[in-house]
């Protein structure tokens, strides 16, 4: 007879689960309770037992698919006549030699007044039209989305803008054996300029505030997900080696290593899109870091230098926002003053 | 602990009660077995709590009582229900959510219970049947009665309010009551060494001015006697007791748990002793197709306790407000 697998609802808040690998393949003999198949849920990868003896005939859904709960994933075949579930009792049923069971049918109960049963649940043609008009999100992706919403919504931003003059780093770079990752000059920026502006180190903590690790992040985009890494103790690390650090990190989260997914709280944050030739913008805070610096591109800039002298240098537009329930604005516009400041004298 | 069980034990009991507390413990391995099957099978509702490797805990103290002591359980009931004597059709109607259900259906696998047979309700929340076991007991005492309750938790429950509550409250008034802790050394995930340094749940017992004993809670015949003397305590108004079972579980917390937390050496250790075959083991050589027949047995009447589930009738709307209100408000 032929049984079909459906996804159990093995998640703990979803409906919906990832399929990570087969552990049979179709034409495989599959025993009772033996691992079929390996699956992600919302809390941990696991692995689901075959609920039937018999030959995996099929299979309906392949490696790294979203599978809701409920859904057909694969069909067994076997010799037994009746229902997947005896395959457990029919044996041992026979050896006792007793009477097949007269189960009778279920009977659905009546509604009240005689009206037709209506289901409760969406039909399976309503599911399917959902299904096509949608994107599924990735659990990282439904995580960023929970906290850039909540951040957004409870943390009092205010935006700071300026420019600096990029050349330094630019010679600096240029100068650099293996070529340094244009994040390190802006790490070492903030990180210099936190020193003597201690309270950026701070969150928000009811009513005080709270110590921050010492730590400032960078945030990372791979395939459509994003990610904040951590640069620990910025200042014990010469130029070179947070470069390395960082082209690491990056390599080690495009190729799935959890620990380098992790999020851990830092001082502030770094964003740059200065890659994607964006002049400048403002981020959303990363708590509990109080500030996210953003950074544009690093383009040529007409510079007036005071009355009738006009220069073109290389500049690079620098945007913060900052928690207001942390820094006011005078505290960060001097810090943000500092990382100019740092930022030129590199 | 060993590895089989002490033979001049075993050979003080007659044969038919070895098979008896034999073909329970079976009763709850399978029983389990099967509701996991059915669950991923997708035709079993909710998520559900399962007791496999804890058999000898719940048949070791059910046994040990009379039919009108009374129990308390909690989210991982099936095995308490079935060794205090509910019967696999009762608990599966149950499971499913369908009318003739020990509960009429609404209780399912976390509230399984039937009064009738001294066993209350099961009680979900962690350490929640540890106050409620202290008033059966102030209630036994005050009528005169001699009953006792055992009261079933976890080792992650000790480390609630209403344990020190509840146990304080039995000692000072000395009532019957058996507080019986399953150690099975994880609290869902989180190993009992992370949540106390009194790892040793029955050391507690001393800060309560009760005795406590811990007894090797895959060993069913300890565990029964240990019951037996505790149970013989509490009726002559020395109680409460407080006994730690040393076991362990050999499934998740819930179905949706790989308990990827227990260590492998640790599973392999505890697999060896596991309670069933523990008692297998001890028993003669000349039992064994008896105990086949048992098996036997026990599946057949399992299945039936599905069939007969799947065929059961849903509730309808009018069952809603039946066992809701001591008085209905009003009769259709």
């Amino acid at each position: 007879m032929r049984i079909e697998i459906k996804m159990p609802d093995l998640a703990t808040t979803d409906s919906e689960v990832t399929l990570l690998h087969w552990l049979v393949e179709p034409g495989q003999t599959v025993k009772l309770g033996q691992p079929l198949l390996e699956i992600e849920t919302d809390k941990a990868t696991m692995e689901v037992e075959s609920i039937a003896a018999g030959v995996l005939a099929a299979v309906h859904a392949q490696p790294g698919e979203r599978v809701a709960v409920g859904q057909l994933v694969a069909v067994i075949e076997n010799e037994l006549s009746e229902s997947a579930t005896s395959v457990v009792a029919q044996p041992v049923i026979a050896q006792l030699d007793r009477e097949p069971l007269a189960s009778p049918a279920p009977t659905p109960s009546p509604m009240l007044d005689g009206t037709p049963r209506v289901s409760l649940f969406m039909s399976n043609k309503a599911r399917r039209l959902q299904r096509e008009n949608m994107l599924t999100l990735s659990p990282i992706q439904r995580d960023v989305a929970r906290r850039v919403q909540e951040a957004k919504q409870t943390i009092p931003h205010y935006y700071l803008h300026t420019s600096a003059n990029a050349e330094p780093m630019a010679a600096l770079r240029g100068a650099s054996k293996h070529k340094l990752v244009w994040d390190t000059f802006f790490v070492m920026a903030a990180a210099r300029a936190l020193r003597s502006f201690e309270k950026m180190q701070f969150r928000f903590a009811g009513d005080s505030l709270a110590r921050n690790p010492n730590a400032i992040g960078i945030a990372i985009d791979v395939d459509d997900e994003l990610f904040v890494m951590a640069v620990d103790n910025p200042l014990a690390l010469t130029l070179e080696a947070m470069s390395t650090q960082i082209t690491d990190h990056v390599r080690r989260i495009k190729h799935g290593d959890p620990t380098a997914k992790r999020i851990t709280p830092t001082w502030l944050t770094i964003s740059n899109l200065g890659g994607e030739n964006i002049e400048s913008f403002q981020a959303v805070i990363n708590p509990p870091g109080a500030a996210i610096l953003s950074i544009g591109k690093i383009m040529p800039t007409v510079v007036a230098k005071g009355i009738g002298q006009i220069v073109i240098e290389q500049r690079v537009q620098l945007g913060l926002a900052v928690d207001h329930r942390v820094i006011n604005g005078r505290y960060a516009a001097r810090f943000l003053g500092q990382i100019v400041h740092e930022l030129e004298s590199l | 602990m060993s590895l089989q069980l002490d033979e001049a034990r075993v050979t003080q009991y007659p044969t038919h009660f070895l098979l008896d507390v034999y073909e329970r413990m079976v009763l709850i391995r399978q029983f389990e077995e099967r509701v996991k099957l059915l669950f991923l099978e997708g035709s079993m509702p909710g998520t559900i709590h399962q007791c496999q490797g804890q058999e000898a805990c719940a048949v070791g103290v059910c046994t040990a009582l009379q039919p009108d002591d009374l129990i308390t359980s909690t989210h991982r009931p099936h095995g308490h229900a079935l060794a205090k004597g509910l019967t696999p059709d009762e608990m599966m109607i149950e499971l499913f959510g369908k009318t003739g259900g020990c509960c009429k259906g609404k209780g399912g696998s976390m509230h399984i219970g039937n009064i009738d047979k001294g066993m209350v309700p099961a009680i979900a929340i962690v350490g929640g049947g540890i106050p409620l076991a202290s008033g059966m007991g102030l209630a036994i005492k005050m009528q005169g009665l001699s009953q006792v309750v055992a009261c079933f938790f976890g080792e992650g429950a000790t480390n609630e309010g209403a344990f020190h509550e509840g146990v304080n409250l039995a000692a000072v008034w000395s009532l019957p009551v058996i507080f019986i802790c399953e150690n099975n050394l994880y609290g869902a995930s989180t190993a009992i060494h992370k949540t106390t340094r009194m790892t040793r749940v029955s050391d507690r017992a001393q800060g309560y001015g009760i005795r406590g004993e811990t007894v090797d809670g895959n060993d069913v015949l300890a565990v029964y006697e240990a019951t037996r003397r505790a149970a013989d305590e509490c009726r002559q108004g020395q109680g409460p007791v407080l006994l730690e079972l040393l076991t362990y579980r050999r499934t998740g917390h819930s179905r949706r748990d790989p308990n990827h937390y227990q260590p492998k050496d640790e599973q392999a250790y505890w697999h060896e002793r596991d309670p069933i075959t523990l008692l297998r083991n001890a028993l003669q050589d000349e039992l064994e197709s008896e105990l086949s027949l048992i098996e036997t047995r026990v599946l057949a009447r399992i299945e039936t306790a599905v069939e007969v589930a799947r065929a059961a009738p849903e509730p309808t709307p009018d069952d809603l407000l039946t066992d809701v209100y001591a008085t209905p408000l009003h009769t259709p």
